[in-house]
């Protein structure tokens, strides 16, 4: 036991203590390269340390260690090894700040600093096809970087369809957004692409010569609302002329004519913009023909015919009286139209499956030739 | 209105139809596959109350009609309307869509119902403060009028699709579909609605509704030599 320790303490003295008379290895200050470099979050750096002296490091020389300066997010680091002229210096979380790099050889040592960066983009909130997004951003920490240039980058999942396409309104700024947002297809499928598709979006960062991307960025989302569109229903409104008169001695409160009753006109509310490439086929097209079937006789269908004010009139309205006053009428009038309008629309309703079908037999025909139902 | 020549079309109409459905079931919420079936699943998940009454006119502005509800006559939920029933009301939308549910004044109809959160919706007709004001669940299947001569998309595919032509067989079915929703335990619920299934399973009309309900409910069932049972996923989750 005693020999191994007087060997271990003979073996752990520096060469230059047993005399001159052999080549002996001195240790000298190491030089530390690169010199203050910038690495990315999730990135690594090769350290090199040389000897100043022109002698080579004795053996197992010199010692690597770090110390944190500064940290704006937690996670691992790792130097490895920690002796020899060389040392790799990782970051395989999401660690960034600044930490200090040593190398040490005797009593000699020097130091560096490295920076770890993490990029993290910020992406716009889901957009509807054909709308400018909102803001896409980036946050660099440590935020006392400074940062040489932007570039911003899309992806699509492979096998998408509809020619996935991003347009940044600034492909260098710190800040864009996307201009007129396109959907695609996902699967490329017709009928089975779904009514949301999901981009990649990330920024490639320049800090000096060291180039950063967020490792994990999240995705964006672009849409077609469903529904896109929807046309809203005719409807009997308005209200008849009503005046008194005396009857056997008593007021009594009539219908005069047909007044404002009129049935109002469908109208189509669309929940996609003009700029959005299903504008043209789902609303100018499919709901278009929804109108058109409440306004016009389409095979098949008798809505067109409903919400008839002409005929709740003359059938029903005309001939009402109240002794009681003209709120009394009235109320009894908007019952008698309400009551119509809901047969009506029960009516109507009764014929949507073969609306829709007709509806989409003449959308289909329109591109895109996607969200389609058969 | 030609009715009979419309109706003559309703073999090749539902096959049109059928194939529309079946096309558009992978796409969810498409329009068009909505008018295909009757299903209540999500509006008995959904639902509040779900009474049968006689909707009676109160009262309308330019954007809704006022209801109340008289004649009760079957409640499906642990709610008791009885006694209670007068100062019940409903709320109408009359701007309607293809997937707005259609409340005719004058008529019974089976009614999937949720109170009214918006208070400005509770003030427009200056209602007292005892009252309770409902408007029907999301979807056009949210109220059934019950009166199966009135032309209305309910009583179409209860007739033609389903063969259900008695409002009596109609809401004895809507009260299985329903009954799940007294029991406590996940795992009753599932049984109850499985068991069901497959009393009935050469209902098109169950199938289609309880399936949908299971599902909802966190479980699958899949036919396995001509009968019902839960897949494993659904096992796990029980």
């Amino acid at each position: 036991m005693r020999r191994s320790i007087v060997w271990l303490l003979c073996c752990a003295l520096p060469a230059s203590v047993f005399g001159s008379g052999a080549q002996v290895n001195v240790c000298s200050v190491p030089q530390i390269t690169p010199d203050k470099p910038t690495i990315c979050a999730g990135g690594s750096q090769q350290f090199e340390a040389k000897p100043t002296g022109g002698s080579p490091f004795p053996p197992n020389a010199p010692k690597w260690s770090m110390t944190v300066l500064s940290s704006s997010c937690a996670g691992t680091l790792q130097l490895t090894p920690d002796t020899g002229t060389l040392t790799t210096f990782s970051s395989p979380g999401s660690f960034c700040g600044e930490v200090e790099i040593v190398a040490t050889c005797d009593t000699s040592s020097s130091k560096t600093t490295v920076q770890v960066v993490t990029v993290e983009v910020n992406p716009a909130a889901p957009t509807i096809d054909g709308v400018d997004s909102g803001n896409f951003s980036i946050s660099v920490t440590p935020s006392t970087v400074t940062v040489s240039s932007y570039n911003w980058q899309w992806t699509a999942p492979s096998g998408a369809g509809n020619s996935p396409q991003v347009t940044f309104s600034s492909n260098t700024g710190s800040i864009t957004t996307a201009v007129n947002s396109r959907w695609f297809a996902l699967p490329d499928d017709r009928v089975q692409a779904s009514t949301s598709c999901r981009y990649t979006v990330n920024c490639e960062v320049s800090i000096g010569t060291t180039k950063c991307t967020d490792p994990n960025p999240l995705q964006w989302t672009v849409y077609v609302p469903d529904p896109a569109a929807q046309t809203i229903w005719p409807e009997i409104m308005g209200m008849p002329t009503i005046d008194v008169r005396v009857v056997n001695g008593a007021n009594e409160w009539y219908v005069v004519d047909i007044g404002s009753l009129h049935r109002r006109a469908p109208v189509v509310v669309p929940f996609i913009p003009m700029t959005s490439q299903f504008y043209n086929k789902i609303v100018t097209v499919h709901e278009g023909r929804h109108v058109t079937q409440f306004t016009t006789a389409v095979p098949g269908l008798t809505v067109h015919t409903l919400w008839d004010h002409a005929e709740l009139y003359n059938n029903v309205l005309r001939t009402m009286t109240s002794t009681v006053n003209d709120q009394d009428l009235r109320d009894r009038i908007r019952e008698q139209i309400d009551t119509q309008n809901a047969i009506d629309n029960a009516d109507a309703q009764s014929q949507r499956p073969l609306a829709e079908l007709d509806a989409h037999t003449i959308s289909n025909g329109v591109p895109p030739h996607y969200l389609e139902p058969f | 209105l030609n009715y009979s020549g419309f109706k003559s079309l309703g073999a090749l109409t539902w096959q049109l139809v059928a194939l529309l459905g079946a096309q558009t079931l992978a796409v969810s919420d498409k329009p068009a596959a909505a008018y295909t079936k009757l299903v209540f699943a999500r509006p008995i998940i959904e639902a509040e109350a779900i009474v049968v009454a006689e909707a009676k006119w109160v009262n309308s502005d330019d954007d809704y009609v006022l209801l109340s509800l008289g004649s009760v006559s079957e409640v499906f939920t642990e709610t008791t309307l009885t006694g209670a029933e007068a100062g019940w009301f409903i709320l109408s939308s009359k701007r309607v869509t293809a997937d707005t549910p259609i409340i005719a004044p004058g008529r019974r109809h089976l009614l999937f119902l949720r109170e009214v959160q918006n208070p400005d919706l509770v003030k427009r007709f200056s209602l007292a403060q005892s009252a309770i004001l409902y408007e029907p669940c999301k979807g056009w299947e949210s109220a059934v009028i019950l009166d199966f001569s009135i032309k209305s998309l309910a009583s179409k595919l209860l007739k033609e699709k389903y063969g259900i032509n008695d409002e009596r067989d109609f809401l004895v079915a809507v009260d299985e579909f329903c009954r799940w929703r007294n029991l406590k335990s996940r795992n009753e619920q599932l049984s109850h609605l499985l068991n069901l299934l497959n009393k009935w399973k050469q209902s098109l009309f169950f199938v289609e509704n309880i399936v949908p309900l299971i599902r909802t409910l966190g479980g699958q069932a899949i036919e396995v030599d001509g009968r019902y049972m839960l897949s494993e996923t659904s096992s796990e989750i029980q």
